[in-house]
């Protein structure tokens, strides 16, 4: 094999597939990034077997090939090379490659590209396409509310339902849910739900483009989803188990209702939060003629109280919440202006845009002791 | 030199940190490990002064069926006589020897006693077994000119509070702290400096590092690695080739005398745990695994009824010569309910392989007020309230787990 890529190109590619190679362990060749020179084309690999990422760019082919070479030392390596192009060169059952940039040259071991898993999508009857920087955003607004949990699986990822030409995300840890609605470029002839990975979700969001005029395409299959975007796809296996009935839990109308600036709200919340000292940190939060009150208190560090002016609609009232999980959503709301929506007791309070119907995160209250 | 250039000489040699320049050059840290000599023997002779001089065995009558020697006093070992030999044995070995059970009781009483004295020696003490203990004494070191001095000071004060003799090892580490108090025992004092360490442990064999079990000694011997100079004279490469890329440089480093290990405070934070010493040892799984059921839905309870919620599941066992281990997880989610508590002990029961026991403890800790609120509350939870509910109402009797039915009903002493 051997090929010359501008250094650029192959930092951008390796930068997006070293996502996927596994670090835990040492020995495996899942370590490693797969190269293959074919017709004036590059296509790079990693994968953890849990996820696969691929990513194709232009390249001047010499003479075609494939090798296995490990990723972080690739990756560290071009970003530091001297010069704007770079040559790779491996000579067939050397078991090295040797890549010259500028005066310097480097030769690395490398690894049979035989033994590396192949990546393969799965069949998909059919694909959503969704413009990239709306896919994006989706993303960012709802897997952040997804959690680590062995026992239910369905808090792990991020439900995908797609019908007509409405796709809706949906993330909960059971203590909170972010919902978003967006549109699909082309409407779909069978509706379909499937559950990814909040990890390979993210791990999407970050290989799109805002600015792209492609659109994503999804194509989900029986266990597995693929993501392309551009010259980078990404593979996936679907997490099974039943998300829970997510309708069931959206609150209908509420009986405190505020309208708040959002960067107000969220100072606010990390001022109040930083007197927690053991445990995750609990902010009160008070609505009272037109003005909404944070407080805390943590035993042996003291209190904190805090008013901000609000529009304030329907009954007063008080709820608690911890901090994190307002301050989560607060981040990836766009919006200057968010509603925050509650009823006493153990109900979830809602917070949302002001401007918007598309975006709601649901969040359940601490009850006070 | 007398005492008082000594005094002075401290005072103007303070090194950076508030450590002594002795401190300074004796290594990085300053790790103390203190080690009973045959504690349960000793705290027997000293309760009953007649048995002095004489072989002891702590472990049962001579005459009881399933006894396996716990500790032995030194004069036993002359004979032969080692911990975890079954008593049938030490009988033949040494017939003259007194033979006592053990009084768990009383020796927990004794080990806290002695903590009391390491807390006085510094903040961070972390306990490993009943009668043995980590001490940090980095930056505690001003008022002794030199670790020899620690480590007689500690040896007197444990004796002057509880009438008994320790072994202590002094070193910039754990692991060679730990060799250090062993190779002194009994009534030793060794101390290490980084300075000395290679010293010390070139002609150790391999089977005293840490880590070093019987397949991987007999892997090394058969590539020619008898000693830790044996190690220490080839590559580390050729370490990790035989034994793995961690395990290799893990012990290529403990035979660099290197080990960045803290000595750690085990966590303070309160615990609600339940264990039970079994009227026989219980070697039968599914007998096992009922007990284990049975530990855990009255931890569970109690710990819903603390309104609290745990993420941290401890194991304890303790084996018929006395032997105990505990064993923990942490899980990612905060849980309350016995499914959950259940699962995560019994494979930590799985993971220790555990022969017949003598006793099967469940704690759980990582406590914290249950007052997040569910979106989706999960069957285990509500199931156990349900249960909760049941008890509460009937008695505690009123409904169980499956699984806490066991064939053979053995009863189980608390």
């Amino acid at each position: 094999m051997q090929f010359t890529c501008e250094r650029e190109v192959l930092v951008q590619a390796v930068s997006v597939v070293e996502r996927a190679v596994a670090t835990r362990d040492a020995m495996s060749i899942l370590t490693g990034i797969l190269i293959e020179a074919r017709a004036e084309r590059l296509r790079l690999v990693g994968t953890d077997l849990e996820l696969g990422i691929e990513c194709t760019v232009d390249a001047q082919v010499g003479s075609e090939g494939t090798a296995v070479v490990d990723a972080r030392l690739l990756s560290q390596l071009i970003r530091k090379l001297p010069g704007d192009e770079v040559q790779v060169e491996t000579e067939s059952g050397s078991g090295t490659a040797v890549i010259r940039s500028g005066r310097a040259e480097f030769s690395l071991h490398t690894r049979p590209a035989t033994d590396f898993p192949p990546l393969s999508g799965p069949e998909a009857p059919e694909r959503w396409r969704v413009e990239q920087r709306l896919l994006r955003d989706m993303i960012r607004q709802t897997a952040f509310a997804a959690a680590v949990d062995e026992h239910r699986a369905f808090l792990n990822g991020v439900l995908f339902e797609a019908e007509g030409n409405a796709l809706r995300l949906v993330a909960t840890d059971s203590n909170r849910l972010a919902y978003r609605e967006g549109v699909l470029e082309e409407p779909i002839s069978s509706p379909r739900k499937i559950l990814v990975p909040a990890r390979a979700a993210q791990e999407a969001a970050r290989m799109l483009s805002p600015d792209a005029s492609e659109p994503a395409e999804i194509a989900a299959g029986d266990n597995q989803v693929t993501i392309s975007a551009g010259n980078a796809r990404l593979v996936s296996r679907l997490l099974e188990g039943q998300f829970p009935n997510y309708r069931q839990v959206l609150p209908q109308a509420q009986p405190i209702r505020t309208r708040i600036g959002r960067q107000e709200f969220h100072a606010a919340v990390e001022r109040a939060a930083l007197l927690s000292r053991k445990g995750p940190a609990v902010v009160v939060v008070a609505a009272r003629q037109g003005l909404l009150t944070l407080s805390a208190r943590e035993a042996d560090v003291g209190r904190s109280e805090e008013a901000i002016e609000i529009v304030h609609e329907g009954e007063d009232g008080e709820t608690a919440y911890q901090a994190r999980f307002l301050l989560d959503v607060l981040r990836v709301i766009d919006s200057d202006e968010v509603r925050l929506e509650f009823t006493e007791g153990d109900k979830p309070g809602v917070i949302k845009p002001a401007d918007r119907e598309d975006y709601l995160c649901l969040i359940m209250p601490v009850r006070l002791g | 030199m007398t005492a008082g250039v000594g005094v002075m000489a401290r005072g103007q040699a303070r090194g950076r940190g508030g450590r002594p320049e002795w401190a300074t050059a004796f290594g990085d840290r300053t790790v103390v490990h203190v080690d009973m000599d045959a504690f349960f023997a000793q705290v027997e002779v000293m309760d009953n002064p007649a048995y002095r001089g004489l072989p002891l065995i702590v472990g049962g009558k001579r005459d009881s069926p399933r006894g396996v020697v716990a500790t032995c006093s030194y004069e036993a070992r002359a004979f032969g006589v080692r911990s975890a030999m079954p008593i049938r044995q030490a009988v033949k070995l040494c017939p003259q020897a007194v033979f006592v059970q053990p009084r768990m009781a009383r020796y927990e009483e004794v080990s806290r006693r002695i903590r009391e004295v390491l807390f006085s020696f510094s903040p961070t003490v972390e306990p490993i077994s009943i009668d043995e203990a980590f001490l940090d004494m980095t930056g505690c070191e001003h008022p002794y000119r030199d670790a020899q001095e620690i480590g007689r000071r500690l040896k007197q004060r444990i004796r002057k509070a509880t009438g008994l003799i320790a072994s202590v090892g002094i070193a910039p580490n754990k692991f060679v702290a730990k060799l250090a108090s062993d190779q002194g025992k009994p009534d030793g004092l060794m101390v290490v400096s980084a300075r000395e360490m290679d010293r010390f442990l070139l002609p150790l064999p391999i089977t005293a590092v840490w880590g070093v079990g019987p397949k991987t000694a007999a892997r090394l011997m058969r590539a020619g690695m008898r000693t830790v100079a044996d190690v220490r004279s080839r590559p580390v490469e050729s370490l990790c080739r035989l034994l793995g890329e961690t395990v290799g440089r893990h012990v290529y480093e403990l035979c660099l005398g290197q080990d960045r290990r803290p000595v750690q405070q085990p966590d303070n934070a309160k615990s609600i745990g339940r264990e039970t010493t079994f009227s026989e040892d219980i070697a039968d799984g599914p007998e096992l695994r009922a007990h284990l059921a049975r530990l855990c839905a009255d931890v569970g309870a109690r710990l819903r009824r603390s309104g609290m919620t745990a993420r941290t599941v401890t194991l304890k066992i303790r084996f018929p010569n006395f032997e105990t281990h505990t064993r923990s997880r942490t899980a990612a989610v905060p849980f309350r309910d016995d499914e959950r508590l259940f699962t995560e002990a019994n494979q930590l029961l799985d993971s220790l392989e555990a022969g017949p026991l003598r006793l099967l403890g469940v704690y759980v800790s990582h406590l914290a007020p249950d007052r997040q609120t569910s979106l989706f509350p999960q069957r285990a939870e509500r199931l156990a309230e349900v249960m909760d509910a049941i008890r509460q109402r009937y008695g505690p009797g009123a409904i169980h787990w499956g699984r806490e039915i066991s064939s053979r009903t053995t009863t189980g002493r608390s």
